[in-house]
């Protein structure tokens, strides 16, 4: 089930805040607390639980209604769609946009595609070329 | 459809203008912050609003086409600064008060908020904490199904978890035919609640604007907030 | 107006209970002594001492919570959940001081019907006033104090009505409107005197060796003037109010 009881902190008030909910739930969908066909909270009870304006919390429902990852059924509430492959594009979507970051991050701190492997081997569990394909 | 109107209003009040030329208007459904610092007349307008003192010059326009007075006050829900009860009533006696003198007084809502603001039904008000009690104020406030909910510092002298319990009662009677108006100084608390924000120095508003849009800026509200006051 | 009554008359209710169990008992407990075609001398007249006791009791007790109610409600008028209730300004004062004041009244009423009755009963018997121990009369000796008595607690409203606004401390405040209070009675005293030409008149206690006669339309009118004279003031100190405040 959907925890996201996170009473204010947690968002950028430098950003539309309509926005981060509907990133939280992409991201929900890749930790594996939201799955396919889950029910989601209504946009009253999301609103007292997260501290945030309704309006923005239908905003947020709206953009993913229209980008097709929720629906609404009469009189039982807003559900995330059984279609794999949509949710599959949003799993991809958020942790591509993580690595990008990642990357960028690490390529303006000037360290190349070598560099970068060596660190992220160091940093993993247990460390080793698990996958066998790092080279260097 | 504009939830009301206020055009031209001027008041002295004090030695001072307080209000001096304020001109702006409320949609449904909103939740609507008035920001400035003290002394630029929050208060002033929102008692004009509520009825509780007369302009010099201008009006204010309700829904319906109620006029100002003893008729708006009835489709107006004000949270003053200060609710003096007497002093042999508990908290029960002053909901009986608000059913008995408030023809829009909802029983359910009233118990809603007793409930979310964890209020004690049987104990005496003079006995009660300063936080209970401006927590009473606002269960009583919120009780009433208004158009308008004015709601003037309702975060003042409130602990965190006491916060968290003003908002949500705050979102949970924010509806679509209703809108509240919240003035306060305490800009970051409550950013997150409003749709928009007014901004109130020496009585005049000096900006409004869009929440989301502040943000999609890159700006938070409280920043906006310190440009136009600090000049920062 | 019921929730009114409800609502404004709760104020220190407690000490308005003592006072009428105090009145109620005392004179209840010396009836037996003062009724039946001949009583005792002496027991009538222990009787009337502690009538009056009781009296002295009610006239302090219920005439200083009306005024600390009055003040108040006119200390901090918007302070008051009424206040923000769509019901005229001048209804929500009235309704936060009337019931209390009326209870107030009552009480003292009562007992200033009880010890005038003992009196007049020992006064007739004594031959000291023979004709003025009618019923009627006693009835408007005792209606013609309540008036001055709620003549006095409206004078009192409107003097602080007066003295709203032009003083901070409220202390200021509450000695200003009980001077007003005495001015406001003083000219009303002669304002009355000179409307009504039925010669030179006090309060209706001296009605027994005045040149009014009891019975007579002058002092009916007297009566009924304390209460228009009170209704018009406190119309005026509600309108006084409304207006300083800002409404």
């Amino acid at each position: 089930m959907l925890h996201m009881k996170v009473w204010q902190t947690g968002f950028d008030p430098r950003q539309s805040i309509y926005e981060q909910i509907v990133q939280r739930f992409h991201r929900s969908l890749v930790s594996g607390e939201l799955s396919g066909a889950d029910r989601i909270p209504s946009i009253r009870d999301l609103a007292v639980s997260l501290g945030v304006n309704t309006n923005t919390i239908q905003r947020a429902y709206q953009e993913m209604e229209r980008s097709g990852l929720i629906y609404s059924k009469r009189g039982m509430g807003f559900f995330i769609v059984e279609e794999e492959q949509v949710i599959e594009k949003v799993k991809q979507e958020v942790v591509s946009q993580a690595v990008v970051r990642f990357l960028s991050e690490m390529r303006s701190l000037g360290f190349d595609d070598a560099k970068i492997f060596e660190e992220l081997k160091n940093h993993m569990k247990g460390g080793g070329d698990q996958d066998g394909s790092a080279n260097g | 459809m504009d939830l009301l109107t206020v055009n031209g209003l001027y008041k002295r009040y004090a030695g001072k203008q307080a209000l001096d030329g304020v001109n702006m208007s409320l949609g449904s459904g909103q939740i609507i912050g008035l920001l400035g610092p003290n002394g630029s007349g929050k208060t002033t307008l929102m008692k004009v609003i509520a009825g509780l003192l007369s302009p010099d010059y201008g009006e204010v326009t309700y829904p319906n086409g109620v006029r100002r007075g003893v008729a708006s006050k009835g489709v107006v829900s004000f949270l003053p600064d200060e609710m003096r009860f007497p002093s042999w009533m508990k908290v029960s006696d002053a909901f009986g008060y608000f059913k008995a003198n408030f023809p829009d007084y909802d029983e359910q809502k009233a118990a809603g908020m007793i409930k979310l603001l964890e209020l004690v039904p049987d104990m005496s008000i003079k006995k009660t904490s300063k936080g209970m009690q401006e927590r009473l104020a606002l269960a009583l406030t919120f009780s009433r199904t208004a158009s308008l909910y004015l709601l003037d510092e309702p975060l003042g002298g409130i602990d965190p978890v006491g916060k968290m319990k003003v908002m949500q009662s705050i979102i949970t009677t924010h509806v679509e035919n209703s809108s509240i108006l919240i003035s306060t100084h305490l800009v970051r608390d409550v950013e997150s609640l409003l749709d928009s924000v007014l901004f109130l120095r020496d009585g005049k508003i000096v900006f409004s604007g869009d929440c989301e849009g502040i943000r999609g800026q890159g700006k938070t509200v409280e920043e906006s907030y310190l440009e136009v006051f600090a000049g920062v | 107006m019921f929730k009114q009554i409800y609502y404004g008359g709760r104020d220190r209710l407690f000490l308005r209970m003592i006072s009428l169990i105090t009145v109620v008992g005392v004179n209840l407990f010396f009836l037996p002594f003062t009724l039946g075609a001949n009583p005792n001398l002496g027991a009538l007249i222990t009787a009337l001492a502690f009538s009056g006791l009781a009296l002295s009791f009610a006239a302090i007790v219920n005439p200083v919570i009306s005024f600390m109610n009055i003040y108040d409600t006119f200390s901090a008028p918007k302070g008051y959940p009424g206040m923000l209730a769509p019901v005229a300004p001048q209804k929500v004062l009235l309704g936060k001081i009337l019931p209390a004041a009326i209870m107030d009244v009552a009480i003292v009423g009562l007992a200033i019907a009880c010890t005038t009755s003992i009196s007049f009963r020992l006064a007739g018997i004594t031959g000291l006033v023979g004709e003025y121990i009618a019923p009627q009369y006693m009835a408007l000796a005792v209606l013609g104090a309540l008036g001055g008595y709620t003549t006095l607690l409206c004078a009192f409203a409107f003097g602080m009505a007066l003295a709203k606004g032009a003083f901070f401390g409220s202390r200021l405040r509450g000695l200003t409107a009980f001077f007003t209070t005495l001015a406001v009675m003083w000219a009303l005293h002669w304002m009355n005197a000179i409307l009504l030409p039925f010669g030179s008149m006090h309060s209706i206690w001296l009605l027994f060796n005045l040149h009014i006669h009891p019975g007579s339309v002058g002092a009916v009118l007297y009566v009924l003037l304390f209460y228009v004279q009170a209704a018009i003031l406190f119309l005026a100190a509600t309108r006084l109010m409304e207006r300083k405040i800002n409404l």
